[in-house]
């Protein structure tokens, strides 16, 4: 048997250390360009079984926004041998769990099962790219459910339409416009001819990386990838992908949002640099050093000593092709949001003007190496990540060295990019007032 | 060292083998492999800390929980305190301020925090030693400072003030409160009256009473030899002395005769949250777990539950329907939710007392018992990737003593389980006959529906027994005689006449605004309809205004000024009407008389008024008083519908007319504002009014 772990143990408390895990894998290219992702780990009998699909809302075209995500929902509605609504409880009844999700960037589909069950599990996935069923049943079936989940999760929360403002605005006329929910005009005009378009061009092997983790004898699961994903068709049509970046913000974007909400709020995003870039990692570790524990600047200024916001965080959002560094606050019950957004951006100025302490930079690589380390806990973590590393960066391995991009950033360098992205001329502004109280 | 292996395979192996696919069978599942629980240690230190150490060098991290068995207890007019004791420990210690705390946790990249009963710490393992080292010192030596109380007891009540329109808050606490009763721990209330009657005093002589070595549970998880970890609990925890910890025993709750129906009205709900159940009586380690959590699943448990198919898939009432129970050692619980359109909230309810009979009057079908079994245990299986799932296993035998194998033999007994033994645990736990029913929503388009159910009775955020939201209108009272009373109560139509301008200085004020910011407002009144309003905040100047000259209007704030034509310029033309009620008649408004609800506990009648210009108002006058109590409107904005509302409170008299001396905004901007000065007939001069 393989060793699949090294963990270089460290007892006490003295000295730098570097905590790590090593994530083993094995990766095939099957004739057809179905990329195969495997790692081996038999400490639990279960096993990810997983497939990305290199397409995201970024890939529509214009009148059809939140298509990629429809299109996710119609991916469980079944093929000629799973009939409609049996894909979710075969699953289930088979003591599985299953889910995916759609980003700017890409769609993504996994199953969780006991590992005797990984059979099962790649002829579901082998069904799904090789002859889904999409008919107009379907698609209207469908449709209602994505306008139900658009109203519960982004129309009917608090705050929920943030998104959806914040990038109308830091993205004008481009790919990243509008989240992938989409909007429900667009919704409601997606045609079923649109449907075989997407499917034929997009879901193909050649698009897609099947990623697996868990209980497996790496061998024997291949012999069955080939059996069951090594006679679909590549896709002959060209795959469409926008190479330009997003144009960049010319001067400060500011507006009111009227929500649903008891406290008010302030949602800025930053436009930066895409994922992967070594501008996006800097910017990870500043919003590490703003709003990462309760001893981080922001927090410990507005929600700890002054009491101005509930809640405050910078978080990055960062894609393929651009990203946005959002700040946000929720006041305290009475404070104006004026005044809260006012100390958010003295603290954004700070890390503009001075450089970070040494002691803070250690801190923040500390924390960075806890996530991390963390982020390995589970097999179907490990199948997702080994995928976005693979299809973003043509390197899964960075699943074991992505902190070395960390480390190699330096404090002077951290300031060097607060100076050139944190910067009003480079942002949007959102308000969030209440409509009324009850 | 990793190995990556870049392969190409050859196409002949393909082509071949998939031909001879048939796609059309689904795989056969190849041989279970036995699930791995693992191990764990228990070792019992001389003070009585019980310690449970599960050994995973997996990944580079430890876990520790520390977990005080206390009794749950009875907090009555201070409830609250006990959970602000728990939140209090993580404040400060006697050897470190909460500044230190935060940025020694945060220096190591770890989490640390704590509750009532419990202090949670988590990090990589090289820190162990220094991690243990602080949740000793939170767990061992907390200083309550006063300052950090003042903080938490702000954050409590900010927190209290949110959950009042939040209907899913609202909805557990009227569920506890009416399940439980108010006089048990799981159903008393937390307010802002038993927040004010909360010191540092309490939360100091909670930890003192109930924090004890014998009464505590460490568990330790992760890359860390079991015998480091023994080492490292004796060291921090070895001195902690041992000491009597009072007990507590409740009644059970008394079970309802029938069903009941317990509503807090939200007047601007467009969903009904629903919740539905009864206490059981089950306690860790009952044999009927096992059965019930079965009969859970078929019913409620997730996306395959009879519930969800039907009010969701089928019925379309909702975006999810689920059910859930409880094992306690005090009193357990089963219930089922959803959140539902107002239009079918009745409908709802019948359908989950359908599927709740379903269950106690048909054996589930083979089919159905057979998914479930392997769901339960596929999610069993999952949870073991986790070697928290098999600390947790190890807490629950040792402090309810169950069998050593009572979690690796869980699945056995699941699997023997029949149909029959399934609907013997519904019968028994699903009480249809005794069962509480609660809805958050719009009393006044739910409410009469929901009497088919049992008796309804609404209640208030306190948990306390209200009237329904409508009344019957009593005979001969009609919106034209509403508005007439409220001008006699004002000072009648004489006195009105009599009124050429008012000015009104106000405070306005904001709850828990900085000291440092002061907001102040002054509105202006002259015949026939000149109007200034202005709200301005000490340090930043005016934040908004208002003024109508007689011929042209404008409206500015932060974001610039805005001259208003149209019906915008109507909108404020109308505002600075005079007596505005006297006239409706003649300028054209509509009234209807909606009806008589409950406002702030006074009776009240509601009308709604139509302008002219069909903007509609919904004004409430106190049916005691005459005065006017409310008045809210909607508009459209590019942003969707806002709604702002005016409360008049404290009316006094000022040359024989009443002016309300507070008056509440609710909208985009909150505000009270209270008259420091006001004016009748002081002369305002067209001119002013700029």
């Amino acid at each position: 048997m393989k060793k699949l772990f090294t963990g270089l143990l460290i007892t006490g408390t003295l000295g730098w250390s570097t905590a790590q895990t090593n994530i083993e894998f094995e990766e095939h290219t099957l004739d057809n360009g179905l990329h195969v992702i495997l790692h081996e780990d038999h400490s639990t009998p279960i096993v990810a079984v997983s497939v990305l699909y290199h397409v995201g809302s970024k890939n529509e075209v214009e009148g059809r926004t939140g298509f990629a995500h429809f299109f996710e929902h119609l991916m469980f509605e079944g093929s000629p041998n799973i009939e409609r609504g049996e894909y979710m409880k075969i699953v289930q009844a088979n003591g599985g769990a299953l889910n995916a999700n759609t980003s700017f960037d890409r769609t993504f589909y996994y199953e969780i099962l006991p590992s005797n069950q990984l059979e099962l599990g790649l002829w579901l996935e082998s069904e799904r790219m090789l002859q889904a069923t999409v008919d107009s049943t379907g698609v209207e079936t469908q449709r209602e459910v994505v306008k139900e989940e658009k109203r519960l999760r982004i129309d009917n929360q608090p705050y929920g339409s943030f998104q959806e403002e914040i990038f109308a605005k830091a993205f004008p006329g481009s790919y990243y416009e509008i989240p992938p929910i989409g909007t429900m005009a667009d919704l409601n005009a997606a045609e079923y001819s649109d449907f075989e378009d997407f499917y034929g061009v997009f879901y193909v092997p050649n698009n897609a990386t099947l990623s697996i983790a868990g209980d497996i004898d790496p061998d024997e699961t291949l012999e069955m990838i080939q059996k069951y994903f090594g006679g679909i068709p590549a896709g002959t049509r060209e795959i469409p992908r926008p190479t330009e970046e997003p144009p960049a913000l010319t001067q400060e974007v500011v507006d009111t949002v009227y929500d649903n909400i008891q406290l008010p709020g302030v949602f800025i995003g930053y436009r930066t640099p895409a994922q992967g870039t070594k501008e996006a990692y800097a910017l990870d570790m500043l919003s590490n050093v703003l709003s990462d524990g309760q001893s981080s600047r922001m927090y410990k200024k507005i929600v700890d000593e002054e009491q101005l916001g509930v809640a405050v965080a910078a978080f990055p959002f960062s894609f393929e092709m651009a990203g946005l560094f959002i700040n946000y606050g929720i006041v305290t019950q009475g404070v104006e949001a004026i005044a809260l957004s006012a100390a958010m951006d003295a603290e954004i100025a700070k890390v503009r003007e001075e450089k970070i302490s040494e002691d803070e930079y250690q801190k923040v690589l500390n924390q960075l190496e806890n996530d991390f380390v963390s982020s390995n806990g589970r097999m179907a973590g490990i199948a997702e990540s080994l995928a976005n590393y693979h299809v973003y960066f043509g390197d899964a391995d960075l699943i074991n060295t992505e902190i070395e991009k960390y480390r190699e950033i330096t404090p002077e360098y951290l300031q060097q990019i607060a100076k050139k992205y944190l910067v009003p001329s480079n942002r949007v502004v959102l308000y969030y007032l209440p409509k009324s109280e009850s | 060292m990793k190995k990556i292996f870049l392969t190409l395979l050859a196409a002949v192996f393909a082509a071949s083998s998939f031909a001879q696919l048939d796609r059309s069978v689904r795989p056969e599942a190849a041989p279970a492999e036995p699930l791995d629980f693992g191990k764990y240690k228990v070792y019992e230190l001389d003070n009585g800390i019980t310690l449970v150490v599960v050994s995973n060098d997996k990944l580079p991290r430890v876990t520790f929980r520390m977990l005080v068995d206390v009794d749950p207890i009875l907090e009555g007019e201070k409830a609250g305190y006990v959970s602000m004791a728990g939140s209090l420990l993580r404040q400060g210690t006697n050897n470190r301020t909460k500044d230190e705390l935060d940025e020694e946790i945060d220096f190591m990249g770890a989490s640390l925090f704590t509750g009532s009963s419990l202090v949670y710490a988590s990090g990589l393992s090289k820190y162990s030693e220094k991690l243990m080292a602080l949740m000793a010192d939170v767990a061992l030596n907390p200083s309550f400072p006063q300052e950090e109380f003042d903080k938490l007891m702000k954050q409590q009540k900010s927190g209290i003030e949110s959950s009042k329109d939040d209907p899913d808050a609202l909805s557990s606490r009227l569920f506890n409160a009416t399940v439980y009763g108010q006089n048990h721990p799981y159903g008393e209330l937390l307010t802002e009256e038993t927040l004010d009657n909360i010191t540092v005093d309490d939360c100091r002589n909670f930890y003192n009473t109930y924090w004890a070595p014998n009464r505590t549970y460490i568990a330790v998880v992760g890359d860390i030899k079991a015998r480091k970890a023994k080492k490292l609990v004796k060291e921090y925890f070895g001195d902690w002395e041992r000491k009597e910890v009072p007990t507590h025993k409740y009644p059970a709750p008394p079970q309802p005769t029938g069903k009941m129906v317990n509503v807090i009205n939200r007047s601007n709900s467009s969903q009904t949250v629903l919740r539905l159940g009864n206490t059981i009586d089950l306690k860790p380690g009952d044999p009927d777990i096992v059965k019930l959590a079965l009969a859970n699943q078929i019913l409620g448990g997730g996306s395959l539950g009879r519930l969800f198919q039907n009010i969701r898939e089928d019925k379309g009432y909702t975006y999810g329907a689920y059910s859930s129970y409880d094992d306690d050692r005090l009193i357990g619980e089963f219930s089922a939710n959803a959140s539902v359109r107002n239009e079918v909230t009745d409908s709802a309810i019948t359908e989950f007392l359908y599927e709740f009979n379903r269950l106690r009057d048909e054996p589930v079908s083979e089919e159905d018992l057979r998914a479930a079994k392997n769901y339960i245990a596929g999610s069993f299986g999952r949870s073991l990737e986790s070697p928290q799932t098999l600390a947790s296993f190890a807490l629950n035998i040792l402090r309810y003593n169950l069998p050593e194998d009572y979690y690796e033999n869980y699945l056995n007994r699941m699997d023997a389980l029949t149909a029959e033994e399934v609907q013997a645990a519904a019968q028994k736990y699903m009480k249809t006959d005794a069962m509480i029913i609660t809805a958050v929503g719009k009393g006044s388009e739910i409410g009469d529906k929901l009497e088919a159910f049992g008796p309804v009775q609404y209640y208030n955020f306190q948990g306390e027994e209200v009237e329904a939201p409508s009344m019957p209108v009593p005979e001969g009272v009609t919106a034209q005689s509403v508005i007439a009373d409220y001008i006699k109560a004002i000072g009648g139509e004489e006195k009105l006449a009599k009124v050429k301008d008012i000015t009104m200085k106000m405070s306005a004020e904001i709850a828990g605004m900085p000291p440092s910011m002061e907001a102040s407002a002054t509105i202006m009144r002259k015949r026939p309809n000149l109007f200034f309003n202005e709200l301005s905040l000490s340090g930043m100047g005016v934040l908004q205004k208002q003024v109508y000259n007689g011929k042209t209007g404008k409206v500015s704030s932060m974001q610039g000024e805005q001259t208003l034509e149209g019906e915008e310029l109507e909108q404020l033309k109308a505002a600075g009407e005079f007596f505005v009620e006297r006239k409706y008649e003649e300028l054209g408004y509509t009234l209807e008389l909606e009806g008589m609800e409950m406002l702030d506990g006074e009776k009240a009648y509601v009308l709604k008024v139509t302008s002219p210009g069909d903007d509609v108002s919904t004004q409430y006058y106190s049916a005691e008083t005459g005065l006017k109590l409310r008045e809210a409107s909607t508009i459209e904005t590019p942003q969707g519908e806002v709604t702002t509302a005016q409360v008049y409170s404290n009316y006094e008299e000022k040359e024989g007319v009443k002016f309300p001396m507070q008056m509440k905004v609710e909208g985009p901007q909150k505000l009270t504002m209270t008259v420091q000065e006001i004016k009748v007939n002081s002369g305002l001069k067209t001119s002013d009014f700029k």
